[in-house]
């Protein structure tokens, strides 16, 4: 450790500072709120006394009167712990109320919470069902649409089959014909080359 | 031949010059005096916690409340017990108002450590158990912050602590501490627990880098009024020896000769190094809290 004239001065001046503002006053400040505490929980518990002491002397007035010595200091007796008791119970008994009061208003405060909530849906659904209805009537719209096409469709591949069977039957023809007309210029031809011979003989004829 | 010796004397020279450093390294780092720390954290003061008379409501006149406080803590955080007791005296209207404390007609700051605010108030002239009253109205706004509940306190002990971090080590190492870190250091301080506190805190009192010692000494100085002044102060001198705290006054205070100041209710020698003086005798928000006298 590092050290010299000063640390020497300092440790021993923070010693003896400890000893004369810590040291000495430590036991009699503890002992000082000891008795602090002890001499206000006796204070308390000498209100409760008094308190219950006042209880009795009005309610043992009556029974001093019937009662002779003995017994009504039983009595008292039994009184005062009846009384003991039924202060617990009713020292427990505000507490619950308090406790109650406390579950109330934050219960109150979920309901509050939940009835916003459901505001909030309400208005979601009118606001979905109003889109369910739109969507509805387009669907609707769609499906005429489609029948529509679906009839004109019909009508179109009806056309195009009978015009089919007209197309076959026009072509049939065709065909005939250019039979008939190939049948021609094979005759045409061969009357040609008949005739040509025909000439043919004639000219050797003729120049015979 | 020779220059064979020669080469070995070099080498034996090199090592003792290396020696003597580590040696001086060992000593930076292991600066931890626990003698001295802990016979400051033990200081303790006995206050005894007076109502003021005008804001008696009861015909009975409360006890005055005696007990003991760490010097190192701080007013809003030991002052439960005395308030719960003193409430029962004063009217109902006043009950939630702010409490206050005030010595001798000045009123006490709460943001300062109890133990600074006593040598402040009665460095010179002793007494003790210390009387303080206790007021729950007029809370003297230009003087006093306002300090509704204990996180206030926190919140301005961490800002503090920060602040002489960046003096210290340009605040690198508050950054690189976690949250649980500040919270240890914080409940270390609240609940008096040495060894929770100083498990942290001695990493803000290491010095960094190839320079033995701090970048600057967190220290502020206060006169008898409790003006407060707050200088850039080195610990080293420009030859790179040890600066002094004899050395520091006069540099501050050039005009004054015999300058003592005191914190922790101790006098500190002239010839105190400064740096030891910021490791040891700082109070736990990690500035020097001196008074002069």
């Amino acid at each position: 450790m590092e050290g010299g004239e000063w640390r020497n001065s300092i440790v021993s001046q923070l010693q003896t500072r400890n000893k004369y503002e810590t040291a000495a006053f430590q036991d009699i400040i503890a002992f000082q709120s000891r008795l602090f505490d002890n001499v206000n929980t006796l204070k308390n518990e000498n209100l409760q006394l008094t308190l219950v002491n006042e209880r009795i002397r009005f309610s043992g007035t009556d029974s001093v009167i019937t009662g002779t010595g003995g017994p009504s200091n039983e009595r008292i007796q039994a009184l005062e712990q009846k009384i003991l008791v039924q202060q617990e119970e009713l020292t427990s008994l505000h507490r619950r109320r308090g406790e109650n009061a406390q579950q109330i208003m934050s219960l109150n405060e979920k309901v509050h919470d939940l009835e916003k909530q459901l505001q909030a849906k309400d208005v979601t659904i009118s606001e979905n069902t109003a889109l369910i209805a739109s969507l509805r009537a387009e669907i609707q719209m769609y499906e005429t649409n489609m029948t529509e096409l679906q009839g004109l469709n019909q009508v179109l591949r009806d056309e195009h089959q009978a015009l089919q069977i007209a197309f076959a039957a026009i072509e049939e023809k065709l065909r005939k014909a250019q039979d008939e007309n190939r049948s021609l210029v094979e005759r045409l031809i061969k009357y040609k080359a008949k005739d040509a011979d025909k000439m043919n003989e004639e000219n050797e004829h003729f120049l015979k | 031949m020779v220059k064979k010796i020669e080469g070995l004397l070099k080498k034996y020279v090199t090592i003792d010059i290396l020696i003597d450093i580590s040696k001086s390294r060992l000593i930076g780092t292991m600066a931890n005096d626990r003698e001295v720390l802990r016979e400051i954290w033990d200081g303790k003061l006995p206050i005894c916690f007076q109502l003021a008379q005008e804001e008696i409501m009861e015909i009975q006149q409360p006890d005055p409340f005696y007990v003991m406080v760490p010097r190192l803590s701080y007013f809003p955080l030991v002052t439960d017990k005395m308030k719960r007791h003193f409430l029962r005296y004063i009217s109902q209207e006043n009950a939630d108002s702010e409490m206050w404390l005030d010595y001798n007609g000045q009123p006490l700051k709460w943001h300062y450590p109890i133990g600074f605010l006593y040598d402040l108030c009665c460095g010179n002239d002793p007494q003790l158990p210390w009387t303080l009253t206790v007021h729950f109205t007029k809370f003297p706004e230009d003087i006093l912050l306002h300090c509704p509940n204990k996180d206030v306190v926190e919140a301005h002990y961490m800002s503090t602590v920060k602040e002489a971090d960046v003096l210290k080590h340009r605040g690198q190492v508050m950054s690189t501490m976690q949250k649980k870190d500040h919270n240890q250091l914080w409940l270390g301080l609240q609940n008096d627990k040495f060894d929770q506190f100083w498990a942290i805190n001695r990493r803000l009192m290491e010095s960094h880098g190839e320079n033995e010692g701090f970048k600057h000494i967190p220290v502020k100085i206060y006169s008898d009024d409790g003006l407060c002044s707050q200088r850039l102060v080195s610990p080293k001198n420009n030859d790179g020896s040890r600066k002094t705290l004899q050395q520091m006054t006069s540099e501050l205070y050039p005009d004054k000769t015999d300058v003592k100041l005191r914190t922790h209710g101790v006098i500190i020698p002239a010839e105190t190094p400064l740096q030891w003086l910021s490791e040891h005798l700082s109070y736990p928000d990690n500035f020097l809290h001196l008074c002069l006298c």
